[in-house]
């Protein structure tokens, strides 16, 4: 059985070698990427089953992610964004755009994991 | 010429200064090499900050993989995971080493507790604890720069150091403040218990942002319980009386209303503001006379939360004191808070006053009929309105108005008389131009007047504009109470409202009348007496709408005495109400006649009396309460039907529970039967009966009432027998002379310090002893130490060998465990089941009641198997049947049951996968054989370098093969102990 591919776009080294560590554990094939340019790199060649993202990345926002995701790529592949707590704002126009999750930090990284899996059952 | 001379001598004067150019090139190179020891310095520094930056960063790349393996390791990991963890394990060890490592990974750690929650979060806790980097923080503590020991409690409280609590702690009350704070959001954080013991021990101000912040602790710590904080409000630090307060608040604690009452009187402003607006919070009635008693001495933001909490919990009562500070008040805030509360608690009993115009449109529509006057109508214009407003009417209308000055004491009255022409008026607008009074009159007709309470009045209002607004167009008249003319001061000062009514002193013929509304006189002292005009309705039946349906409430209606002149006196006829039980007053005396009652009446009064006497069948009700005696004989025939229509009726007597107490004129066998429920507490209502027996009264309630078939029963209540007092609990001291206390004390020493060796000296002392109880007290000794001496001897006849074999042995696996972290506790445990025997059990039996839950678990588990390798040890030696594992020196009861579900196979398997040993990784075995007793044997190195493995307890197949095949193991297994 192969592996899904799950695109994480956090800026923060720790928190995303942590996520990441956990993601892998989980059995998924985890792509960290460390802000938006990487991301709209990694995503002009492969498109992965899932995205986890944070809203706030350098050059490239999780907003943008969005944007740029369902418009330019014309794609519906979750995307589950990491927002800091209280950025309720935030979350809100990230629904609107067409984010399918989000989860507040700090992040429980097992419940990022069930989430996760969760938006693949659905898909 | 002069001023030529003068610059010629001044120019002679100046010299060319001599410019020593050595010095100058000295200066110039000293600065260009402090500007380039300056540069050099910038750039060495600036590579070293960003060298040791990118080394950290390097550092952190490299520890947050190792961190995030130990974070998510599981127990039920594979071989694979589990080697690496073991040798992450060994690599880390050796990092920390390091300082520089070892703050980086505090470095990491606190970053990244602030990304994860949940059990991620737990975990790296755990691990820094593990690690041991707590120390490093511990050491912060004892530094001298104060930075550093703040830096120390954050991180301990940040990574949940609860062993810090006691260290922290001590920090409370450290003279820096950074500190001090940084110690109390600690104390808070890391025990439940900590608020505490902050709020006990704190001596400091707690600043609003550090209230907060520990609000912000408390508030989001898991499961925590509150205190009750009206404890600390009668703390000596006034901050943490304060802190408690807004505590108290957020936690809803309203058991402490007594404290918030007192704490209203306290000298802080702010405590004060905190104590009302608990008080606002909690509704506090209590609290209201208190609130009013500290007004005066408040200042401005007190006195507005003052009225803030009087308009929240505050009834009609306190519009009077309302009224005052609106009037009184200088400040502008306080006065209008005052006249919030007020329209709070009443609304729209003040209209708004300012920038409203007594237009003539207002006027002309007065004249088309097309608006009602409305005396009661509450419009606040102030005086010099209200007469600009008069004399508009009365150019218009013709009409003479009277306005009196309320502010002035005297009641002097501005009247405006105007010749007016009855004619002119509109119909339905009727002015009462005959109540023009002078000052003089007023006084001498004081006694004719009537005095309706402000508050009557203004309910009176409501009720009439209500009416008002059903009214038919043709039918607009002037709705007023009649005759009603304020004229105490007193009074005066609690009807603000009445005075704001320029039309309310305008008079006219009554088009409705509540003189029908029962009379409620107030059972309290009265200040003012008012008794209004006693006129009966005409025809209440047909009372414009539904009159009926109003609900009046008449708090307080003062009475006056009326004249004959002004009251209309019905023909007065005992024998109607003879149903009626008499009130007569209980503490005045029949001769405290009013003063200014008239001859008439005190004939009439006689003639009513003497009436009364002659009814001496009835029971004469005495009321406990002063009453205004005269009230008695003033009260109408009509009125009193009505008072008693209304309080009987739809009741029979059997209703009501009649309950009698002693009054002055009761006779003494009334006074024995009070004595007899005397227990039951005191009701001030209470009526008694003035009879010569109490039954007599019943029956008479009975007759009256044709209840005599109804027994009237009453509880006996038996006296409460006298509790013995506490004193005589508490024993007779006994008292010792200087030989007995000598005794005593000597025989203390010798029982605490003794032993059988005394047994000839308390022989000796009881030979010569008189007293009984210290004679007593020696053979218990004598019997104590012979009961010692016993066990001693018994203990002596044991062999060497027994007595080691009952000393507790020696184990090596104990004092390992003290050492390790709880990675290497749980290796050492499996190896327990390879390399350990008998001794081990004892050890492991303790490890049962480890606060660990792995190491209790696993400990279970290993001290299952080694019961059952120690019973089959024994079966093979012996070549006996093995023992019972019930038989062993443990108690087998408190083994979990999921051991018994575990095979034995399933637990090799997990135990094989736990730990390989690998060629490079002796450190975990070299102590295990190097300390154990295993060597100690002297055994051969062949039988030492065999891999321990569990095989020769492994087999769960008691097959005859199996046993065959695993005797050479066994053998070996014994060999290994």
């Amino acid at each position: 059985m192969t592996k899904k591919r799950l695109l994480l776009a956090e800026d923060d080294e720790l928190l995303a070698s942590l996520l990441n560590f956990r993601l892998k554990k989980g059995g998924y094939d985890v792509s960290h990427r460390a802000n938006g340019k990487e991301v709209k790199e990694y995503l002009a060649g492969t498109m992965p089953d899932i995205i986890v993202s944070d809203i706030m990345m350098p050059y490239f926002s999780g907003m943008e992610l969005i944007a740029y995701v369902r418009k330019e790529l014309n794609s519906q592949i979750p995307i589950i964004i990491i927002s800091s707590a209280g950025n309720e704002e935030n979350v809100l126009n990230a629904f609107e755009l067409g984010a399918n999750d989000f989860i507040s930090k700090p992040v429980s990284p097992s419940e990022l994991l069930v989430r996760v899996a969760r938006e693949l059952n659905k898909n | 010429m002069l001023d030529t001379s003068n610059t010629y001598y001044g120019v002679a004067f100046i010299t060319a200064p001599s410019i020593n150019t050595d010095f100058l090139w000295a200066l110039s190179i000293l600065f260009i090499v402090l500007a380039v020891i300056y540069f050099i310095s910038v750039f060495f520094f600036r590579n070293r900050i960003s060298g040791t930056a990118r080394l950290t960063k390097q550092s952190k790349k490299e520890l947050s993989p190792m961190i995030s393996e130990f974070l998510f390791y599981e127990e039920d990991a594979n071989k694979d995971e589990k080697s690496n963890y073991i040798s992450l394990k060994i690599e880390i060890r050796e990092l920390l080493k390091n300082d520089f490592n070892r703050k980086i990974l505090v470095e990491v750690l606190l970053d990244l507790r602030k990304d994860v929650s949940g059990d991620t979060q737990t975990r790296l806790f755990e691990l820094y604890q593990d690690l041991g980097l707590e120390k490093d923080a511990f050491k912060k503590l004892k530094s001298w720069r104060w930075e550093v020991v703040s830096k120390g409690i954050l991180e301990l409280t940040q990574m949940q150091v609860e062993t810090a609590y006691s260290f922290i702690t001590k920090f409370i009350n450290h003279k820096t403040g950074t500190i001090r704070k940084q110690a109390e959001i600690a104390t808070v954080t890391l025990k439940p218990e900590g608020i505490n013991y902050f709020l006990d021990t704190t001596r400091y101000k707690i600043s609003e942002w550090q209230q907060l912040k520990l609000l912000d602790v408390i508030r989001n710590q898991d499961g925590f319980e509150p205190p009750r904080f009206r404890m600390w409000l009668t703390s000596k630090n006034k901050h943490v009386v304060l802190f408690s307060l807004r505590l108290i608040k957020y936690y809803n604690q309203n058991d402490a209303n007594a404290s918030l009452i007192e704490l209203l009187k306290h000298k802080d402003n702010q405590i004060k503001q905190e104590a009302i607006s608990c008080i606002k919070e909690f509704y506090v009635v209590e609290a209201i006379p208190t609130l009013k008693s500290i007004f005066k001495k408040s200042n401005t933001y007190s006195k507005i939360a003052v009225l803030g909490a009087i308009a929240e919990i505050g009834s009609l009562d306190e519009l009077g004191f309302l009224n005052e500070i609106e009037r009184r008040e200088s400040d502008f805030l306080v006065s209008s808070k005052a006249l919030l509360a007020i329209n709070t608690i009443a609304p729209e009993s003040v209209m708004p006053s300012e920038g409203i115009e007594v237009s003539k449109e207002y006027v002309a529509e007065v004249e088309e009929g097309q608006i009602i006057l409305d005396t009661t109508e509450n419009i606040e214009i102030e005086l010099p309105q209200v007469s600009a407003a008069a004399k508009d009417i009365e150019e218009k209308t013709g009409v003479s108005a009277i306005v009196k000055d309320f502010e002035k004491e005297d009641t002097v009255e501005e009247s405006i008389s105007v010749d007016s022409d009855p004619e002119e008026l509109p119909n339905d607008v009727h002015f009462n131009t005959s109540i023009e009074q002078s000052e003089e009159e007023e006084e001498e007709e004081a006694t004719e007047q009537i005095i309706v309470n402000t508050e009557v009045s203004e309910i009176t209002e409501n009720k009439t504009v209500e009416e008002k607004e059903d009214c038919e167009p043709e039918q607009i008249e002037v709705l007023q109470v009649t005759e009603i003319i304020v004229v105490d001061p007193v009074v005066v000062s609690g009807i603000s409202t009445k005075i704001r009514n320029p039309q309310a002193e305008i008079f006219s013929e009554p088009s409705l009348r509540f003189d029908f509304l029962s009379l409620v006189t107030n059972d309290k002292t009265h200040h003012n007496h008012t008794i209004p005009k006693y006129k009966p309705m005409a025809d209440s039946e047909n009372t414009s709408r539904d009159i009926k349906k109003i609900e009046v409430e008449f708090d307080e209606v003062n009475s006056i005495i009326q004249s004959d002149a002004t009251i209309d006196k019905p023909d007065f006829d005992v024998s109607k109400i003879d149903f009626l039980p008499i009130v007569v007053e209980e503490q005045k005396e029949e001769n405290e006649l009013p003063e200014s009652s008239t001859l008439d009446e005190n004939e009439d009064l006689q003639g009513l009396i003497n009436e009364i006497n002659e009814l001496n069948f009835l029971p004469i009700v005495m009321d406990n309460e002063v009453v205004d005696e005269q009230h008695v004989v003033d009260t109408t025939p009509e009125e009193v039907e009505t008072k008693n229509t209304n309080s009987i009726d739809g009741y029979t007597l059997s209703d009501f529970e009649v309950q009698f107490e002693d009054t002055k004129n009761s006779i003494p066998e009334v006074k024995e039967e009070k004595e007899e429920i005397s227990e039951e507490p005191s009701n001030t209502n209470q009526v008694g009966p003035v009879v010569n027996d109490s039954q007599d009264v019943i029956s008479w309630l009975m007759a009256e009432n044709e209840l005599r078939e109804n027994e009237l029963e009453k509880d006996k209540i038996e006296p409460i027998k006298p509790i013995k007092p506490f004193a005589d609990l508490i024993p007779e001291p006994i008292y010792y002379n200087e030989h007995e206390a000598y005794m005593m004390g000597l025989l203390d020493d010798l029982e605490e310090m003794g032993d059988h060796r005394e047994i000839p000296l308390l022989q000796e002392l009881l030979a010569e002893e008189n007293q009984s109880f210290i004679k007593d007290r020696i053979s218990s000794l004598i019997e104590q130490f012979s009961y010692t001496q016993k066990t001693i001897k018994k203990t002596s006849s044991k062999t060497p060998v027994e007595r080691e074999l009952e000393m507790p042995a020696f184990n090596v696996f104990a004092d390992l465990f003290k050492n390790v972290d709880t990675e290497s506790k749980l290796l050492l445990l499996d190896e327990i089941v390879s390399v350990g025997d008998e001794k081990e059990i004892t050890f492991l039996d303790g490890l049962l009641g480890d606060s660990n839950l792995e190491i209790r678990a696993k400990a279970q588990e290993v001290l299952k198997l080694l019961v059952e390798k120690v019973s089959r040890k024994t079966e093979f030696e012996k070549d006996l049947i093995p023992r019972p594992v019930g038989e062993l020196p443990i108690d087998l009861s408190i083994l979990e049951p999921f051991i018994e579900t575990k095979s034995k196979k399933e637990y090799f398997k997990t135990k094989k996968t736990a730990f390989v040993p690998r060629a490079s990784d002796t450190l975990d075995f070299d102590f295990v054989l190097e300390d154990t007793e295993v060597l100690d044997k002297k055994y051969d190195k062949k039988v030492l370098d065999i891999q321990v493995e569990a095989n020769e307890i492994s087999s769960s197949d008691n097959s005859f093969l199996t046993n065959i095949i695993d005797f050479p193991k066994k053998l070996i297994g014994k060999f290994n102990g």
